[in-house]
């Protein structure tokens, strides 16, 4: 597992959990909501709009009872009476627990202390009536004013209930937007990450599983028709090799009894040229087509690239074209075969040579790159013969690596065929960068060893 | 050439190359016996040795390998060089420690070679 992707997990896992936490958040937040409301609504039921005629009802009760106890002067309506009161004190009290503001609370209290002095105006009559046998009128008018002031306080308690009721379905009202709002973040929140999580999933999963399907079967299909063509190859070359042999034999034999600048002599020596060239154009194609097996063994890139220096640069020095060798002191060692890397090093700069024609400048170093080789991300070491020459035409490019392709008027057209084909052979690959009149850069990609 | 003819056998299935192959050393002075397949050539042998064996490797019948062996086992130091067209025979040549130039040949190189194998005393069986 590579650490970018060990990352991106992490990543994914912590965005779940911030998830995780959201939507537990948000669950404890309506559950809470949810229960205030039912809570509200529950007191709002028990506090209905009756407060106030209840209250005016049954103080109208104790009136009555009280009135008739005046009028019969019996202790059996006294005594209800009493019971009646002690009855409503209590339910002034009970009536307390269920309040929410402040306005009802002081109009209850308002009205508890009204009570007291109902009772005590009550208190009053009961005890003239039995001290003096009658009840003065001013007394009547007393419990009558308190009895009122009871009644207005009540519609004001009433009132001020409504007001709560109003303010609570305001606030029931904004905390289901509140819910409703926190569901749909997190609806949101939700769908966000597992869109993400499946984008990640598909970039880092199944994106490069594909590329990998496909790149392994451009490559099993090349290894196919290369293996295919390697058998051909063969069974061409031995047909065109032997009648090449006959043909040398016989020429061979011409040539013994020709006497030198003739122009028989002449002759042979086209023959013999043309034999030369027929058997370079196929070993040429078995190189490419069947190239043999690298003999792997450690190579230091930048005593390569001295190698081919030395051995190049005088031929070069005549056509005025500098062969240098840059070193970044990097001491790299690669597993490859020291002599195919070198065939195919000579092979680019004789190319490169050609294009630059005479005077210019070739540079081969080395650098380090990660790149996809044969469908794994990998480090490289990548060996670079960069010349100062007239760069590749686009019509060229495509078809740089095409066997029998060339653009020299000598030539098999095979030399980046059979080196792209060593290259592959190493587990590596060709690559090229190009500037129409600025000059080309090769890189042969080789793997680092792990 | 005071010395006595030395022996050659030329053992390849396409005519052209052999009767050119026989050409050639006939004119650098070889007595040369031709067979066309390796049990040609093992019975050529038998019924008159030679000093060294030039042998294809492509053949009907009997090929290459099968003629060395039949070859060496009537005469175990015989100088054998395979001369071949195919490509793919190097390995296994370098494997048995035979000898092995391809085809096209490097005519100069083949016949010093052939002189430097019938010079060293060996040679015959």
């Amino acid at each position: 597992m590579t650490p970018d992707l060990r990352r991106r997990i992490i990543a994914f896992c912590s965005a779940i959990a911030v998830v995780l936490l959201l939507v537990g958040w948000s669950a404890f937040t309506a559950s809470r909501e949810v229960s205030t409301l039912r809570r509200r609504f529950t007191s709002a039921q028990f506090e209905s709009f009756e407060i106030a005629q209840q209250l005016q009802s049954r103080v109208l009760k104790l009136n009555s009872l009280l009135l008739a106890s005046e009028l019969n002067g019996g202790t059996n309506e006294w005594s209800r009476f009493q019971q009646d009161s002690e009855a409503l004190n209590d339910w002034i009290d009970q009536q307390r627990d269920a309040l929410n503001t402040d306005t009802e609370r002081s109009a209850l209290a308002d009205i508890d202390v009204e009570y007291d002095r109902y009772l005590a105006v009550a208190q009053a009559i009961r005890k003239e009536r039995s001290e003096r046998g009658g009840t003065a009128t001013n007394r009547i008018h007393q419990l009558d004013t308190a009895a009122q002031r009871m009644f207005a306080l009540g519609a004001r308690l009433g009132e001020a209930h409504r007001h709560a009721l109003g303010d609570l379905l305001g606030e029931s009202q904004h905390s289901l937007s509140k819910l409703e709002t926190i569901f749909a973040a997190g609806l949101v929140a939700v769908l966000a990450v597992g869109a993400w999580g499946a984008r990640i999933f598909f970039q880092e999963t199944i994106a490069p599983l594909r590329t990998q399907l496909i790149e392994t079967q451009a490559l099993a299909a090349r290894h196919e028709k290369l293996a295919s063509l390697g058998v051909l190859a063969a069974g061409v070359a031995h047909e065109i090799r032997n009648p090449l042999t006959a043909i040398k034999l016989r020429a061979y034999m011409l040539r013994q009894n020709v006497v030198t600048s003739t122009e028989a002599d002449e002759d042979l020596t086209v023959i013999d040229g043309e034999i030369d060239r027929l058997e370079r154009i196929v070993s040429d194609f078995l190189l490419f087509a069947r190239p043999s097996d690298p003999e792997l063994g450690a190579v230091e890139p930048s005593t390569l690239l001295e190698q081919t220096r030395v051995l190049l640069a005088p031929e070069l020095a005549e056509k005025a074209i500098a062969l240098t060798v840059e070193t970044d002191g990097d001491e790299m060692q690669i597993r490859a075969d020291e002599r195919q890397l070198k065939q195919v090093l000579i092979n680019l700069v004789r190319n490169a040579a050609d294009s630059i024609g005479r005077d210019g400048r070739i540079v081969l170093r080395t650098r380090r790159d990660r790149i996809t080789l044969e469908g794994k991300l990998q480090d490289t070491a990548v060996l670079e013969v960069a010349d100062s020459g007239a760069g590749i035409p686009a019509d060229v490019q495509e078809r740089l690596f095409d066997p029998f392709f060339t653009t020299k008027p000598t030539g098999t057209g095979l030399g980046l065929s059979i080196a792209m084909r060593i290259m592959e052979r190493h587990g590596g690959t060709l690559e090229f960068q190009t500037t129409q009149g600025h000059g080309t850069t090769f890189g042969l990609v080789l793997p680092l060893p792990a | 050439m005071p010395q006595p003819a030395h022996t050659v056998l030329v053992v390849d299935d396409d005519e052209a190359v052999r009767v050119g192959l026989r050409s050639v050393l006939i004119s650098e002075k070889y007595r040369v016996i031709t067979a066309s397949n390796g049990v040609e050539a093992v019975a050529a042998f038998r019924a008159q040795p030679c000093e060294l064996a030039l042998i294809d490797m492509n053949m009907p019948v009997q090929n290459g390998w099968g003629t060395i062996a039949g070859l060496r086992s009537l005469a175990p130091a015989l100088p054998i060089v395979i001369i071949t067209a195919r490509p793919d025979q190097r390995a296994l040549a370098r494997e048995t420690s035979v000898e092995l130039m391809e085809k096209p040949l490097d005519l100069p190189r083949l016949l010093r070679r052939i002189r430097e194998l019938l010079a060293t005393p060996v040679a015959s069986s």
